[in-house]
């Protein structure tokens, strides 16, 4: 960093220096001088706990195979967390039972800053809400370092359906259920579908099995369903590649620049289609406003860096300021924007309150999700 | 619309083989069939230890290395599961039921020579049909739908009643064993959790690498131990070994027509998105079962046994980019992590990888036809040293292979519970080699049985909802006679015969 010192000067013979001003001018030089090194002495004891780190080995847990979106993003840290840790990171990949393998050895390992990793926060809640024994909570179940990024849903249909826009697939609704590809009931799509349909008073009929995003994706552009809900990072080359067309936003504010999103709704906000339909159908206005904005907090929660709970007070600190100085660094933004990823990153402490408020808010969708998921296990 | 097409081929053909590209695949290729020989380290694993490493690559050399990374991990797995009953991957599994009994006859160099130019050729045939593809690749793709995918289990599941000829009864309790087995995991209707007793470990299934350890190569070496053979070829000097590589490369000519449907089976089970190998293995092994006029020789060293398999496992290697390319759907783990390689550097798949940056493809598809090659040729040179490890005493191999088989285990997941299943496997294995069970309809249930019950759930719901109509689809129609030709092929014969007709 440079910085450039703003300062007037004055030519030496305009004004008599005297004594009295020389020795204020000493004084205060010496006491900015000794502030300085007590401000250093500070940063350098903040950091002290994670000097222990340095030349160690440190566990980066990957609850995903090896090439998705967790395992591209912790990659992508590994090198310049390396750099401010001086830790040797070596990721384990642990793909197993929805990501709660991985979460869950992080959970279980010892709180020593040497085991971090990722976890989904959407997905997590999901299962918690949905009823899943045994699963953890992120924002109590382990100690938040930071966000990632975000994951931004939205509503895409095949390049051949009749759908055009969002109002075509509300008038279908009207008259049949809505069918939906989608991979797992249960999962955070499973919850997004049913809640945010739920907000827009229009049946579903979803069809589960599908291997991964991509497979159900096809099923939409074959025509075997009408809609799939994903996030758009997933599906935005399927979409640019003119095979899946965008129709819903589910999000208070559009989610990317990209062209494809041009006037395609969005669910949250006081115009959103959430509000606007509650509207029609005569219910409450800012009950809906305030259900989306839920519903778009928790699939939003994001992709966290996360570590053991019961971290070390000092630990914690020092280690979410360099993943937070990580996530934030020019050279690690400019190498994601590379690699097509969008970021999204948040402190420890903002990505926790957001993820506690979008829970609260979600909490009473629960005997919704369960009876739509009951329907669907008959 | 070809011109370009030609053009991109040509360039990309000029990329592969001009120094020093040239390097990369061909060190990739030698790295990936050195690999593939270690316990515990797969193409998989260099894959993606490769994808860490070449973030600052640029895509030329991304697309050298990872087609040589594709085409290098599939022949080698093929030679373990033939010299020791190891498969290296589950497609390779479908090779062991044939290719070990030929290595325990002493005929190990036939089946490594049929295997490799099974491989090589099988790839050509499949790179092929991937050129020919290119301009309607999406459209072909799109073809196949959940009713295709049903069908193409049901086909391949129609072998267990012709294997199970000797023992109807066993045969068809073996193959629901392996059905029930490969329904642990989540319901994939409801996802509710099936057979898992509380245990995470069980929450994704068995998994198929631990439990085909277990039942061939574990149950192998415990039988071979008890049985007192010296060593797996039951010979002691090398000039005992019969069979020459020559034999197995004039094999598969002499089997064109059973080369040519497991290549095109291969190729066509690649195309479906999200289908493996393994499957394009045991539907191209179960034809060759169902249209051999003599198949009693089938699971005890049958050359066609070999071929139709490898065959079809690496003309799978050119239909599964089809898919990986054209909408970013892996066909299995390798083709995943060049997909990831591929989005990594800034090439996601799609129309504008399938044009604008076709010359890129078309190093990807050398590269991936230079490798397959490159193994097969080094294979056939290494053939004579890799036999004579069928030379190897018992009381030395079978430890080794114990020692192997865990961290064959272990590598897959790395987790413990799945070395504990293996060897758990193993035991059964071996009593049901003792006892007369056949393992084979065990297997191809436990392999297809995951991708027919989600399908036939995914088909149903469909249909429930009027989505689909299953008789309307010319795939379904021509599958659903393929299957009853097969199933009704050999008792057709077999009336033939006792009518007078045809000679057995």
């Amino acid at each position: 960093m440079s910085f450039e010192p703003n300062v007037q000067i004055e030519s030496p013979l305009s004004k008599t220096i005297t004594r009295r001003k020389l020795l204020n001018a000493l004084g205060a030089a010496t006491g900015a001088v000794i502030l300085q090194g007590c401000d250093r002495r500070q940063n350098a004891s903040s950091d002290a706990p994670c000097r222990q780190l340095a030349g160690k080995r440190m566990r980066w847990i990957v609850p995903n195979a090896v090439g998705g979106g967790f395992d591209a993003e912790s990659r992508l840290i590994k090198p310049f967390f390396e750099a401010k840790t001086g830790a040797q990171i070596v990721i384990e990949n642990m793909p197993g039972a929805g990501g709660l393998v991985g979460a869950k050895t992080i959970m279980a390992a010892v709180a020593d800053g040497l085991t971090l990793g990722m976890v989904s926060a959407p997905g997590l809640l999901a299962s918690a809400f949905t009823g899943e024994a045994d699963v953890p909570m992120p924002a109590t179940d382990f100690t938040i370092l930071g966000r990632v990024a975000r994951s931004w849903q939205v509503w895409a249909t095949g390049a051949r359906s009749p759908f055009h826009a969002i109002e075509d697939v509300l008038q279908a609704a009207e008259k049949r259920p809505l069918v939906f590809a989608i991979n797992e009931v249960g999962s955070a799509n499973f919850v997004a579908i049913t809640v945010s349909a739920f907000l827009l008073g229009a049946r579903v009929e979803m069809v589960a099995g599908y291997s991964g995003n991509r497979s159900a994706s096809l099923a939409a552009v074959r025509g075997e369903v009408d809609l799939v809900c994903f996030n758009f990072d997933t599906i935005l080359d399927m979409i640019v590649g003119g095979d899946l067309r965008p129709l819903l936003q589910l999000s208070a504010e559009r989610i990317s620049a990209h062209a494809c999103l041009e006037g395609v709704p969005l669910l949250c906000g006081e115009k959103g289609l959430a509000a606007r339909r509650a509207a029609m159908l005569g219910k409450a206005i800012q009950e809906a406003v305030a259900d989306a904005r839920g519903l778009t907090d928790l699939i939003g929660a994001g992709r966290l860096v996360v570590a053991p709970p019961r971290l070390e007070a000092q630990l914690f600190q020092c280690l979410a300021k360099y993943l937070h100085e990580t996530l934030t660094d020019p050279a690690f933004q400019a190498a994601a924007a590379r690699m097509n990823r969008s970021l999204d990153p948040a402190s420890a402490d903002v990505a926790r309150n957001e993820i506690l408020t979008a829970a609260e808010k979600v909490k009473k969708f629960t005997p919704l999700i369960r009876k739509s998921m009951q329907q669907v296990r008959g | 619309m070809l011109e370009p097409i030609i053009q991109a081929a040509w360039e990309g053909l000029r990329l592969v083989f001009s120094w020093p590209n040239i390097l990369y695949p061909v060190c990739a290729t030698l790295i990936t069939m050195v690999v593939a020989f270690l316990p515990g380290i797969s193409g998989v694993t260099i894959m993606a230890l490769a994808l860490s490493l070449t973030f600052s690559w640029d895509p030329l050399k991304i697309m050298l290395i990872f087609g040589a990374f594709v085409g290098g991990s599939t022949f080698m797995g093929s030679i373990t599961a033939i010299l020791f009953n190891i498969p290296g991957s589950g497609p390779s599994a479908a090779t062991m039921l044939d290719g070990y009994p030929m290595a325990q006859q002493g005929r190990a160099k036939t089946a490594i020579g049929c295997s490799a130019a099974s491989s090589a050729l099988g790839s050509t045939f499949g790179i092929l049909v991937l050129i020919l593809l290119i301009p309607m690749m999406r459209q072909a793709i799109l073809v196949f739908g959940p009713p295709e995918f049903l069908m193409l289990t049901v086909w391949g599941l129609t072998t267990i009643a012709v294997i199970t000829r000797d023992s109807v009864v066993k045969g068809l309790i073996a193959a629901g064993l392996g059905f029930l087995l490969s329904f642990i995991g989540h319901d994939p209707r409801t996802a509710e959790p099936r057979y898992t007793f509380d245990l995470l470990y069980l929450w994704d299934g068995l998994g198929l690498i631990p439990p085909l350890l277990g039942i061939f190569s574990i149950a192998e070496m415990i039988a071979l131990t008890v049985s007192g053979r010296r060593t797996i070829s039951g010979k002691t000097h090398a000039e005992d070994l019969t069979g020459s590589v020559w034999e197995g490369i004039l094999s598969v000519f002499r089997n064109f027509g059973l080369f040519l449907r497991s290549s095109m089976i291969g190729t066509l089970v690649g195309m479906i998105p999200g289908v493996g190998g393994k499957v394009a293995s045991f539907v191209a092994y179960g034809q060759a079962v169902q249209t051999s006029r003599d198949r009693e020789n089938f699971g005890r060293g049958d050359i066609r046994g070999v071929i139709a398999p490898e065959a079809a496992h690496d003309a799978k290697d050119g239909g599964s980019l089809l898919p990986t390319l054209a909408f970013g759907i892996p066909g299995n783990q390798s083709t995943a992590l060049l997909l990831a390689a591929l989005v990594l550097h800034g090439l996601p798949p799609g129309k504008e990888l399938m044009t604008s940056n076709l010359p890129l493809v078309f190093v990807l598809i050398w590269s991936l036809f230079l490798s397959n090659w490159m193994t097969s040729l080094l294979g056939v040179a290494v053939v004579n040293p890799l036999a004579r490890l069928t030379l190897i005493r018992t009381q030395l191999l079978a430890p080794l292979i114990f020692v192997l088989a865990a961290l064959g285990a272990f590598a897959y997941r790395e987790r413990m519970e799945d070395v504990l299943v293996a060897f758990l496997f193993g035991i059964v294995g071996y009593y049901m080699k003792k006892y007369g069970w056949p393992r084979i309809p065990f297997v191809i249930a436990f392999v297809l049985g995951n991708l027919f019950e989600t399908n036939l759930h995914i088909t149903m719901r469909l249909s429930h909802l009027g989505r689909l109509a299953f008789w309307t689809r010319p795939m379904v129609v021509a599958l659903v006679l393929l299957t009853g030709v097969n199933f009704a092929l050999p008792y057709l014969r077999a009336w033939r015969q006792s009518s007078g007709g045809l000679p057995k």
